[in-house]
């Protein structure tokens, strides 16, 4: 649906963005995750049309940006960039943006029911909190209904509830077929609301694909007493067992749990401990950030 | 059209034009009062049209804070993402609605600034009265110096995107350029906004240049301000 092709983005002599691709799918939500400073913004900017590449290109559909500009009905984008005035309502803001996307007012107050607006439409936007406002960004985003969404730390400032709401929406939206590009710094937040992931450091892209294939189940703990006769057990089976000095236990990887555990029950081998290993997206995170760092 | 509708609707649902309106129109209405009252004996038809004419600075500085307002308060980029249309063309669109609601505000000016400072020159002044057809050529004068002054200024807004240096800027256009000018060549301040402005608000006498004359260069000067205006944002990012 929407694809970065070799983007780069200088500004004089700093390097924001250095030779990125990737793609936003339709159908899923893809997470784009990085440290403050990664480029993550100027990224989305590019991808919106907002920012112009210093090389590169952006497809929409196959199309260049430079030849079929993003429009409410394609692209909707809730990026810092995006504002409002202080001093009008919710619903001026959002019915001048409707005027000039040429769509209809009963749109309008749809999308302030939708991000739960609706009460405050007639209160400035100088009155709304952080959470509001960005309530109100997203609203302006949702407009045209669009194919492709580009969302940049979208939960900044919304409470609990605000966020299981944006988590349906997002969730809603791949399943009917849009695409969804949400860039957090909340990684257990993004865990739980994205099919893929991208993540950038310094500019560049260091992984880009399924949250799957980030996290996957990756070893055993065990605890025993007969580490020699586990080894034993669990090496033809296509185990490998490492021992955790720092914990007194055994990591043993290349099988499930249930496996290890069929293993160790055959060789007779008490089992004081049989934990899988799980890694966490932060853990991949903070990995990824510091393998390149 | 759709752009300039949306443009001209948001600057009519900020307190900006509203404020700039109350403002623009007591000072003319205070200016006039003032002139009439406090200036001698003005007994010619030029000293009338002077005391009626008056500098649009409010309207200059309204063109400047309503299009810089647009990048201070980040509202560009919402108009350019979901119009589907380039910046530029969401640029131009928005001088030509500040255009078209600078010139309702040069029109509520100087109708309040005649509705007060005529009857006065009337009642307190000897000599001929000012008569319609010279009333009206000085009205449109003043329209047209006001609406063409919010021009200027929001095509300055555009190219320096930030409120307080847009309005340095137009000051320095107005007054601190026309001085640096006049030393290198006086007759070339005619050709100055300040210049042409003059002589539309009858603020100067006996200058080389004729009403439509000053109209057409201070015309030039706001058209081509405000077309390097588009040309630059076209080709800058609202990121």
């Amino acid at each position: 649906m929407l694809t970065a092709e070799r983007l780069t983005k200088r500004y004089r002599r700093v390097t924001a963005v250095e030779d990125v691709s990737f793609d936003v799918r339709p159908g899923v939500v893809t997470g784009f995750l990085g440290p403050n400073g990664a480029g993550k913004t100027t990224m989305l900017a590019m991808l919106a049309g907002l920012v112009r590449p210093t090389s590169g290109r952006v497809l929409l559909g196959g199309t260049p940006l430079a030849q079929r500009r993003p429009e409410a009905r394609t692209v909707g984008v809730a990026i810092d960039s995006c504002g409002a005035h202080p001093g009008r309502s919710a619903r001026q803001h959002l019915r001048i943006l409707a005027g000039l996307a040429r769509l209809p007012r009963t749109r309008v107050e749809e999308v302030l029911a939708l991000s739960g607006l609706a009460d405050v439409a007639g209160r400035r936007v100088g009155t709304f909190s952080l959470g509001m406002r960005q309530r109100l960004g997203l609203a302006a985003a949702l407009l045209g209904d669009p194919e492709v969404l580009l969302l940049d730390e979208p939960t900044n400032g919304l409470d609990p509830e605000g966020i299981r709401w944006l988590r349906t929406l997002l969730r809603e939206r791949a399943e009917r077929g849009r695409a969804v590009l949400v860039s957090s710094h909340l990684l257990s937040e993004a865990a739980q609301t994205v099919d893929d992931i991208v993540v950038v450091r310094q500019g560049r892209v260091v992984h880009a694909g399924a949250i799957a294939a980030l996290t996957p189940a990756s070893g055993v703990w065990v605890r025993t007493d007969e580490p020699g006769r586990l080894a034993e057990a669990v090496v033809p089976a296509g185990g490998r067992i490492t021992p955790d000095a720092a914990s007194g236990r055994y990591l043993i990887e290349g099988l499930d749990a249930p496996a290890v555990a069929e293993a160790a029950r055959r060789a007779q081998v008490d089992l004081h401990e049989l934990t899988p290993r799980s890694t966490s997206l932060e853990d991949v995170f903070l990995e990824l950030m510091g393998a390149r760092s | 059209m759709t752009l300039i509708v949306g443009e001209v609707r948001k600057l009519l649902t900020i307190r900006t034009a509203l404020w700039f309106a109350l403002a623009s129109v007591a000072l003319a209405v205070l200016n006039g009062i003032l002139v009439s009252l406090a200036s001698g004996t003005l007994d010619e038809v030029t000293e009338k049209e002077e005391a009626l004419g008056g500098m649009p600075l409010l309207l200059l500085f309204f063109g400047a804070v309503a299009v810089a307002a647009e990048h201070r308060h980040r509202t560009a980029a919402p108009a350019v993402l979901v119009s589907g249309r380039g910046p530029g063309a969401v640029a131009a669109a928005r001088l030509v609605a500040t255009g078209a609601v600078g010139l309702g505000l040069a029109v509520l000016t100087t109708g309040a600034a005649f509705a007060v400072g005529v009857p006065i020159l009337a009642a307190h002044h000897p000599g001929p009265d000012l008569t319609a057809a010279q009333l009206i050529p000085l009205a449109g004068g003043c329209v047209l110096a006001g609406m063409l002054s919010v021009l200027v200024g929001a095509a300055l807004g555009g190219l320096l995107r930030n409120q307080i240096a847009a309005v340095v800027a137009g000051i320095v256009a107005y007054f601190v350029a026309p001085s640096l000018i006049g030393m290198i060549s006086a007759s070339a301040v005619d050709y100055t906004p300040f210049g042409s402005l003059q002589v539309l608000t009858r603020g100067v006498h006996g200058s080389a240049h004729s009403v439509p004359a000053s109209a057409l260069a201070l015309a030039v000067w706001a058209v081509g301000l405000a077309v390097l205006a588009v040309l630059a944002e076209r080709r800058r990012d609202l990121g």
